[in-house]
């Protein structure tokens, strides 16, 4: 037996620089001259393309009284703009075969089109409309704000444990904006008038905070062509509102805002006919605003940083479920930190797999959990790592809890065995190998590790930083951070055990 | 150097194109990319394992699936016996117990499930000789350990009982048994009885049986050459010996005739599910079956512009989602069209449906339609390519069916040249909207706006199982809501007239009840008081002897005008409101005293149900404005109230029920009837209160109505 696990570790030293066995992913990077970010990966193996834009904008850019709006905008993105009808930005992607998404984080919102690749003009055509000139107006608030609430309704509200971010979030921050989830609040967003609206696109939907990343069948030179015409011909700054102005102004308005610049031009005969004879928004520009700066704003971003939790935050949630759960989270630095790696791998050790900790442990010898979870939620500013498990029939909450958190002492007292560190960079190394098969998912990895990491480039070399993980370092995370004083620990009860009433 | 030209001749490109720029129209596609497609054949091996190998050298990675092609047959009396033994198969081997069997896989980075079909597995390339040496011990000598047997049957069962409740299994239980009739394998339920029946040995059983490699077939995906496949299925599988292959049978399903509506009872839901279905005769590899597929797309597919979806979401808003599917099966396929609605909407919305059921079969679908669902057929093929498992089910679907061996590098030309004509034409065919089976499962309230529905005016009540429910015996003449409130009192009080209860109310004015209950989970005794107090005075408390002290958990006091409760860990609430308007009602010295004169309480007399071969008459009340029922069962012997159960339903439509049950009744000092053992019991909590002392006053005077405990 032990000549075969020493033969087990032969074979992982073998083939242990795992760069070796994958083949590095290309890419090729740049930015515009209005500060688009763009991202280009080539693979031809199938005949599809990955069209994809990301906001550096999510909940932690909004302002309190205007939480929920990063999600917002997610849905009002398909609502239309100048070019593209109420409703139809699906259709065009249906109708050439695609399929089309998005989604809103903490930290950023991400559109994508997954497309034929003789399609990838028309998905240029799509995200360039979106970043343009999109229509915010109040038709399309209304209609998503209804949407939105049944989103809310049903993932949150409708859903056993459906509040658990929020419950967590809601306690584990006290100043940063992390302390909100990005639905948010629809107080906030029925408070909210067309103007905040407006305001919020005009912040944050402007090329110098986005990046466009692209993979898949592609040709590099001809893609960088369509990108330079559809993007790289969008205005910044004063320019690019100017021109939205343009496009959604009625000629009062835009002859009273605008009187200082255009100093009485804008009651002239020649300047009434040309907005009244649809010369292009480009031409309009060129002609009465040739000097507008196209210098990009500095884009608001919280400067708050909060550190470790002083004090252990403890709260009962009473919850349409059947089971009870515990849900514990830890304060654990951000994506970008040193510590991430080894926070990574500590929750592996103690979930991942049918072998894992928690689930040899608790759920099979000792019969506490019906399964136990651990998983970092890592954010751009410091984030928690959560726990999640639920009790066997007939196991009071206070008992699993306490075989929980015997669990994570075992990992603060003794270093974890020589065998399991191997098992754990295996796990890992077969997990970044195979991640990334889809263009999809390679062109949001590309995406991310830019737009968090500041480098493109982790892609490749992320791996080596979890393999200079050292069993001491997983000790140490876990002396430092999962510790009591650290962590927000909610009881999930069932909502009958709230103010059950006495007997009659 | 060469860079900056580069650059350049962008930027070149770029302006020159600026000026062509019309952002007003969506730019043109380029010529359609041509999609390459090689399906391997099966390469047969001497034990007569098939196998496919489908190389893809992107990633460093090889994947092994395992599908064991026994015919499928009735499990019977032992309904579950393939789940539980495609769940036994990954519990170890006899060389490689579960806890290592387990190590090892994770060690190596790797997963690994199996099914009662074989397997699914996957590792990077360099670990595959590991990965398949514990492949070939789970397919040659799983060690079926009898501990981790009883532990899967345990959580089967209590999956069992969740779904109890579930809407959606109620559905699919009694769909099936009306499309493909109980003896058909896809009519079967499983159910506690059937799990509880099956043994070890017959896992054992299955797996010799059925667990051979002649009707078996490898797929082998991944970084890996033929050769090198050859190769790993002579080292690790040529020892899994042939066995004696089954043989397919065939099986009758039930001719319908007419439309039939199926109701399966879910108290207090407040959504339906709606599934209206019938058996469809349509193989798989069938030249039909892109036709099918295009009309099912336009009628109920997954997009928004479906016609179910937009009719009934998108313009009506009964709903969230309306589906339809129609599946191909060797032995039989299915219809299905549905989904859930709210309980006012659900006749409307079955009208709707039947209509665009029948429109599909009366009308052609329009060249928009068409030209649409063409179009996203054809995107989501190409883009389904993208994972080389799919070419491997190709390949797979390919040697089992027979397939013409072109039958998938066509599939986009033949998708192409369908009509309109050939929509409607399979829909005449394998539509029929004559005869259709109406499954509704909810709330009974809304069971005989259904009738309409069905050709012979009939709706067949089924349980949750499928089997026809039981319906209530009707109450004798004379018998009435009345007579049998006055009866429970009267046994109640010990009296036989209104003048001799208003003369003993003169005596007794107060109640109090001590009982004890034996908590089990922690080890401790609960005590629980309750005062009542004429008319409406009310006070309890719980509490739980803890070896530091008393402690009460749960408090409640009325004083006839004012009170609240108190729960530990959710503080103190004061009755407001309605609570407060109800509160003030009379209700001594039971409440079932006024179930009449209160307002805003409906109370039905269902019939007579039986429990434990005990006959007992079935009141349901219901609260006004709530859509939450509970009922109370008196004995038809004693006329003495039994149980009372309550159905508490939360948002997501889970309900949860309360059954407590009241026995030994016996006389106390002063001339009442009481029961004196009350057990609650409520999902998994067993509560058992004994009551140890009675005391009864002729003034309702207490510190407790007040709050002070």
């Amino acid at each position: 037996m032990k000549f075969f696990s020493t033969l087990l570790l032969l074979g992982f030293v073998l083939a242990s620089s795992a760069q070796d066995t994958r083949n590095k992913i290309e890419f090729e990077e740049y930015d515009l001259d209005n500060g688009l970010h763009v991202i280009l990966h080539e693979d031809h193996s199938t005949p599809v393309v990955a069209v994809t834009i990301s906001y550096k904008v999510g909940s932690k850019n909004e302002t309190v009284g205007l939480t929920g709006f990063a999600h917002f905008f997610e849905h009002l993105m398909f609502e239309g703009t100048t070019n593209i009808e109420r409703h139809s930005f699906d259709k065009y992607v249906e109708n050439a075969g695609g399929t089309l998404n998005a989604n809103t984080s903490q930290d950023r919102t991400f559109y994508y089109e997954l497309l034929p690749s003789n399609q990838l003009e028309l998905g240029l055509w799509l995200e360039s409309e979106r970043l343009l000139h999109a229509k915010v107006e109040d038709i399309g608030i209304e209609t998503q704000r209804e949407v939105v609430k049944e989103e809310k309704r049903q993932r949150m509200d409708n859903q056993p444990y459906g509040s658990l971010m929020y419950e967590i979030f809601k306690r584990a921050y006290k100043d940063h904006p992390y302390r909100w989830i990005p639905i948010g609040s629809m107080e906030d967003l029925d408070a909210a008038q067309e103007e905040d609206y407006i305001n919020f696109y005009r912040t944050f939907y402007v090329p110098h905070n986005a990046c466009l990343s692209i993979a898949g069948d592609i040709n590099v030179e001809k893609a960088k062509e369509w990108i330079d015409l559809y993007f790289g011909t969008i205005p910044n700054g004063d320019k690019l509102n100017i021109y939205r102005d343009k496009e959604f102004y009625s000629l009062e308005d835009f002859q009273v805002k605008y009187a200082a610049q255009l100093k009485g031009v804008e009651s002239s005969k020649n300047f009434i006919g040309d907005w009244q004879n649809n010369m292009s928004t480009e031409d309009f520009l060129d002609k009465y605003f040739p000097n507008a700066s196209e210098k990009p704003h500095d884009i608001p971003r919280p400067d708050i940083k909060e550190g470790l939790l002083t004090e252990e935050i403890r709260d009962v949630v009473y919850d349409n479920i059947q089971l009870p759960a515990i849900v514990t989270a830890y304060r654990i630095p951000e994506l970008n930190h040193p510590d991430y790696y080894a926070i990574q791998m500590l929750s592996m050790l103690l979930s991942q797999g049918n072998s894992s900790r928690f689930n040899k442990n608790l759920v099979e010898d000792q019969e506490k959990a019906l399964f136990a979870l651990s998983f970092p939620f890592g954010l751009e500013d410091p984030g928690v790592s959560l726990m999640m498990t639920m009790p066997n029939v007939g196991v009071e909450i206070a008992e699993l809890e306490t075989a929980m958190d015997a669990e994570i002492k075992k990992v603060q007292d003794e270093l974890i065995s020589d065998e399991e560190l191997e098992k754990l960079r295996n796990m890992i190394e077969s997990d970044f190998i195979t991640s990334n098969s889809t263009m999809a998912g390679m062109a949001e990895s590309l995406s991310d590790y830019y737009l968090y990491n500041g480098n493109t480039n982790l892609i490749n070399t992320e791996l080596d930083k979890y393999l200079a993980v050292t069993k001491e370092d997983i000790q140490r995370v876990a002396k430092t951070y999962f510790i009591t004083s650290n962590r927000v620990v909610l009881h999930y009860l069932p909502k009958e055990q709230e103010g059950q009433e006495g007997q009659e | 150097m060469k860079k900056l030209i580069l650059s350049l001749s962008v930027l070149f490109v770029g302006l020159c194109s600026m000026a062509q720029l019309d952002r007003s129209v969506a730019p043109e596609p380029q010529p359609n990319p041509p999609i390459e497609l090689n399906i391997p054949d099966a390469i047969e091996f001497d034990n007569g394992l098939q196998v496919i190998v489908v190389e893809n050298h992107k990633l460093p990675q090889v994947s092994f699936q395992l599908f064991c092609d026994y015919p499928i047959s009735p499990e019977g009396d032992k309904s579950g016996l393939s789940g539980l033994f495609g769940e036994m198969m990954g519990a170890g081997t006899t060389n490689t117990p579960k806890d290592a069997f387990d190590s090892k896989v994770d060690y190596i980075g790797a997963t690994l499930a199996t099914t009662s079909r074989g397997f699914y597995a996957s590792s990077l390339k360099k670990h595959t000789p590991i990965l398949l040496g514990l492949l070939s011990e789970v397919v040659t000598s799983p060690a079926f350990p009898e501990d981790e047997f009883e532990r899967i049957k345990k959580q089967t069962l209590s999956g069992l009982a969740s779904s109890k409740n579930d809407a959606s299994s109620i559905s699919a239980n009694i769909s099936n048994i009306i499309n493909y009739g109980s003896d058909h394998p896809y009519g079967e339920v499983t159910t506690e009885e059937t799990i509880e029946n099956i043994t070890l040995d017959d896992v054992k059983n299955f797996y010799k049986e059925k667990f051979v490699p002649n009707h078996s077939y490898l797929i082998i995906v991944g970084d890996v050459t033929v050769e090198e496949a050859k190769g790993y299925v002579n080292e690790y599988f040529s020892g899994w010996k042939s066995g004696v292959s089954s043989t397919k049978m065939t099986y009758n399903t039930p001719t319908a005739s007419g439309s039939n509506v199926y109701f399966g009872a879910r108290p207090g839901a407040v959504q339906s599910v709606i599934n209206i279905t019938h058996k469809v005769d349509l193989k798989p590899g069938h030249e039909d079956i892109i036709t099918v597929r295009i009309m099912n797309q336009i009628l109920g597919g997954g997009s928004f512009s479906a016609r179910l979806m937009s009719n009934l979401r998108e313009d009506k808003a009964y709903t969230y989602g309306c589906y339809s599917s129609m599946s191909s099966d060797p032995l039989m396929g299915e219809f299905s069209a549905g989904g859930s609605f709210r309980n006012e909407v659900t006749d409307s919305a079955v009208t709707q449906i039947l209509m665009e059921i029948s429109r599909m079969v009366n009308e052609q679908v329009t060249d928009e339609e068409l030209s649409l669902v063409k179009n996203s057929m054809t995107g989501s093929f190409a883009r389904s390519l993208e994972s080389p498992q799919t070419i491997a089910s190709f390949a797979l679907n390919t040697v089992r069916y027979n397939l013409p061996r072109d039958y998938y590098s066509t599939y986009l030309q033949r998708l192409e040249k369908i009509t309109k004509e050939d929509i409607q034409n399979a829909a005449k065919k394998y539509l029929s909207p004559e005869n259709l089976n109406i499954v509704i499962v909810g709330n009974s309230e809304i069971a005989e706006k259904l009738v309409q529905f069905d050709s012979d005016g009939s709706i067949s009540y089924k349980d949750h199982y499928g089997q026809e429910a039981v319906s209530l015996k009707q109450a004798p003449e004379g018998i009435t809501v009345e007579s049998i409130i006055q009866t429970y009192v009267y046994k109640y009080m010990m009296v036989s007239s209104e003048e001799e209860l208003e003369a003993k109310l003169a005596k007794i004015g107060m109640i109090e009840v001590t009982a004890t209950a034996f908590v089990e989970e922690m080890g401790a005794n609960m005590t629980l008081m309750t005062y009542s107090g004429a008319m409406n005075k009310t006070a309890s408390v719980m509490s739980v002897n803890t070896p530091t002290g008393v402690m009460a958990v749960q408090r409640e006091h009325f004083n006839g005008e004012s009170g609240g409760t108190f729960m530990m860990g959710a503080g103190k609430t004061k009755y407001e409101g309605d609570d407060l308007e109800a509160k003030k009602r009379p209700n001594f010295p039971v409440s079932q005293r006024y179930y009449l004169s209160n307002p805003n309480l409906e109370v039905k007399l269902l019939g007579i149900d039986e429990m434990n071969d005990k006959e007992y008459y079935k009141l349901q009340l219901k609260e006004k404005d709530s859509d939450e029922l509970s009922f109370e069962y008196y004995s038809v012997e004693t006329g003495l109230l039994c149980y009372s159960e309550s159905i508490v339903q939360d948002e997501e439509g889970n309900s949860f029920t309360t059954l407590i049950e009241f026995s030994e009744y016996t006389e106390i000092k002063k001339g009442l009837y009481m029961p004196h053992k009350m057990t609650i019991n409520a999902g998994e909590q067993v509560l058992e209160f004994n009551t140890i002392k009675v005391k009864v006053k002729k003034k309702p005077v207490a510190p407790q109505f007040d709050g002070d405990f």
